[in-house]
């Protein structure tokens, strides 16, 4: 999942970056106003870890612009900031979700996962694609209802593909989805990834459409929840 | 006590006081008029007598030896006896006062007679004496009723004036009330401007104090708020770092491990010199720095520890001039100055490029000037230079230490100045009591 932190402060926003990637979190950084309102156009962030006080102005100012202009990507401020009624401008102006720093790490990993939860409509913490199972939060996966052993990377190209539910995904959007603005990416990096999966779920856990991209195969099984 | 209270009971009272002694001065006027007055009817009454009797028939007197007495009937209230100058009673109404009537001398004078006092008045005509007089309690029952009859309308004047007067009070002091209902209707957190308009002229400087006080406490509410604000992101933001790389650090191993650590470090570094400089702010904000009790610190010895201190004595260029200068200060804090104006000369200025100090010093204050080269800052962030937290476009360091420059020089009796341009990036210029 891709999510892009405004954050200004050079060792803050490195260990909420580092975090985060080890919730299998891919996290771009930047540190203005301009540089995150130049970043969302961009990218299709599926959250938005927001500061407030940066050095060219409110965080919040940027964010009532989003959403003034329609962007529903679900945000999460972060403040120095604990008195009530900022908390409450916050909201009130477009926030999703509010953390007062010092923040716990895992706490912000789990509200931006229920963001992402409640942003795709999901009451269960896990993801189910017919006899198949995600733990978005332990990093898990299983078939019929037994651990199947999967990489970082290949973990994360599923979650994105169980996340679409049926749509195409296009190569570089699942790269996206994998690999920050930083990383470096070999070429054949993602057709590693999904010969992977395939060979540990199943040829038809992915579904190739020739000449636009990728979506999940057909549920398999009987047990569809 | 209320002032509305204050003012009705003074005028009040003094009102009915002046009213009092009027009233009684008027009714004992009243009494002696009143007996003047029928002391005189009385007078008259007795000459009445006389005249008719000197008009009767001297025959009437001739009886005089016959015994006869006429007796006139009574009134109440009146009595009248006429006798011979020898003392037989020729006629009389009160037969039974003829003892208490009998008076040889003329003349006015009081007598009693069955527990009545009478006035009495004697006239002694040629041949007669003729002698009338008044119940004294017919007359205190005139003056009684003449007395009910001024009283009532005292009594409603009186009333009336102490009403207008609590109404003129009450007018008067519409202001206040009015000013006294806005107060109370405030919130205990409002605070705007009371309206001055239409305000007596003595009420509205008081007013206008009062709404400068208020303006000043907002001002500094403000900057309350605003400090609190700074110096809860400038606390908290270390804090967010070492929490958030400390919880890293124990996931991972191995470089990263050591990576999570040295940030966690660096935060608590930077965290420990925030809080430092706050401290230092806030002492040096509560501390009275008085100027000549202590003694003069050398100015060469406090700019080489600072120097040493921020390692910057490969880039500092000075004259001799500042071995011969005293300043009034304690050593240690002329080296906590000087320490952040070069760590500041230091880290802002151009990299590699001297550092100059120049000092002087004329009728008793000493000039030094720290100039280092670089970017020209606007003249609107020069202005705001020492405002606590203020860091300008450099995100290392506090944002307090020109701040606790500010503090340090002001209390010590002197003045910072800070000048840009032409090359120069900053020359801070320190005006200090020397000695």
């Amino acid at each position: 999942m891709r999510v892009l932190l405004v954050e200004d402060d050079a060792p803050v926003a490195a260990g909420v970056e580092t975090g985060l990637a080890l919730s299998d979190f891919v996290v771009d950084t930047v540190t203005t106003l301009v540089a995150a309102r130049g970043a969302l156009a961009t990218i299709d962030y599926e959250a938005v870890v927001l500061d407030r006080r940066l050095p060219d102005g409110d965080g919040l100012t940027l964010l009532q612009e989003w959403r003034r202009s329609g962007v529903a990507t679900p945000v999460l401020m972060l403040t120095a900031r604990d008195a009530v009624a900022s908390r409450i401008e916050g909201l009130q102006g477009g926030a999703d979700d509010y953390l007062v720093k010092p923040f716990d790490l895992d706490e912000l990993t789990a509200r931006l996962q229920a963001l992402l939860r409640r942003a795709a409509g999901q009451v269960d913490s896990s993801l189910r694609h017919g006899n198949l199972a995600l733990d978005p939060v332990a990093r898990s996966v299983t078939l019929d209802g037994v651990p199947v052993a999967l990489g970082r990377r290949e973990l994360m190209l599923l979650e994105a593909l169980i996340r679409a539910r049926g749509r195409i995904l296009s190569a570089d959007q699942l790269k996206d989805c994998l690999y920050s603005i930083d990383d470096e990416i070999e070429s054949n990096a993602l057709n590693v990834q999904i010969y992977q999966l395939r060979r540990k779920l199943g040829r038809n856990v992915i579904e190739t459409v020739r000449g636009i991209g990728y979506r999940l195969g057909a549920p398999s099984g009987d047990t569809p929840s | 006590m209320s002032l509305r209270l204050r003012l009705v009971a003074t005028l009040g009272m003094t009102l009915m006081l002046l009213w009092g002694i009027t009233a009684a001065w008027s009714m004992r006027d009243l009494s002696n008029q009143l007996e003047h007055a029928m002391d005189q009817r009385l007078a008259q009454s007795a000459r009445m007598v006389a005249n008719l009797l000197d008009r009767a028939p001297a025959a009437a007197w001739n009886g005089e030896e016959g015994g006869v007495t006429s007796t006139i009937p009574a009134l109440e209230n009146v009595a009248c006896r006429v006798s011979s100058l020898r003392g037989k009673m020729v006629a009389g109404t009160h037969p039974e006062m003829n003892d208490v009537l009998a008076i040889d001398a003329e003349g006015y004078s009081y007598r009693n007679h069955a527990g009545q006092r009478w006035r009495v008045y004697t006239l002694v005509d040629d041949d007669k004496r003729i002698t009338v007089a008044d119940r004294l309690r017919e007359r205190e029952s005139l003056l009684a009723q003449v007395r009910r009859a001024a009283f009532y309308p005292f009594l409603l004047a009186l009333i009336g004036s102490l009403i207008a007067l609590w109404w003129g009070v009450t007018r008067g002091l519409s202001p206040l009330s009015k000013l006294q209902r806005q107060l109370n209707s405030r919130d205990h957190d409002d605070l705007s401007a009371l309206p001055v308009r239409r305000l007596p002229g003595e009420i509205r400087p008081l007013i206008d104090g009062f709404n400068t006080l208020l303006a000043r406490t907002r001002r500094m509410l403000e900057l309350e708020q605003r400090f609190t604000d700074d110096a809860a992101h400038e606390l908290r933001t270390p804090l967010t770092a070492i929490r958030t790389h400390l919880q890293i650090a124990r996931r991972v191993e191995g470089n990263p491990h050591r990576e999570a650590m040295r940030q966690a470090e660096a935060g608590v570094r930077r965290l420990t010199q925030t809080l430092d400089q706050l401290l230092l702010l806030a002492r040096m904000e509560s501390e009275e720095i008085t100027r000549g009790s202590l003694d003069p610190t050398p100015l060469e010895e406090a700019l080489e520890t600072a120097m040493t201190e921020t390692g910057s004595r490969d880039r500092c260029r000075y004259n001799e001039r500042v071995s011969r200068i005293h300043i009034a200060l304690s050593g240690s804090l002329l080296v906590i100055t000087l320490r952040n104006l070069l760590g500041n000369a230091v880290r802002h200025g151009l990299p590699g490029a001297p550092i100059e100090i120049e000092a002087q010093e004329s009728n008793g204050m000493a000039v030094i000037n720290i100039i280092n080269q670089g970017e020209t800052i606007q003249p609107e962030q020069l202005a705001r230079l020492t405002e606590r937290f203020q860091r300008g476009n450099h995100p290392q360091g506090s944002g307090l230490g020109l701040s606790i420059v500010d503090a340090i020089v002001t209390r010590a009796g002197g003045r910072v100045t800070f000048t840009s341009g032409n090359g120069i990036g900053l020359r801070v210029s320190l005006q200090l009591p020397s000695s």
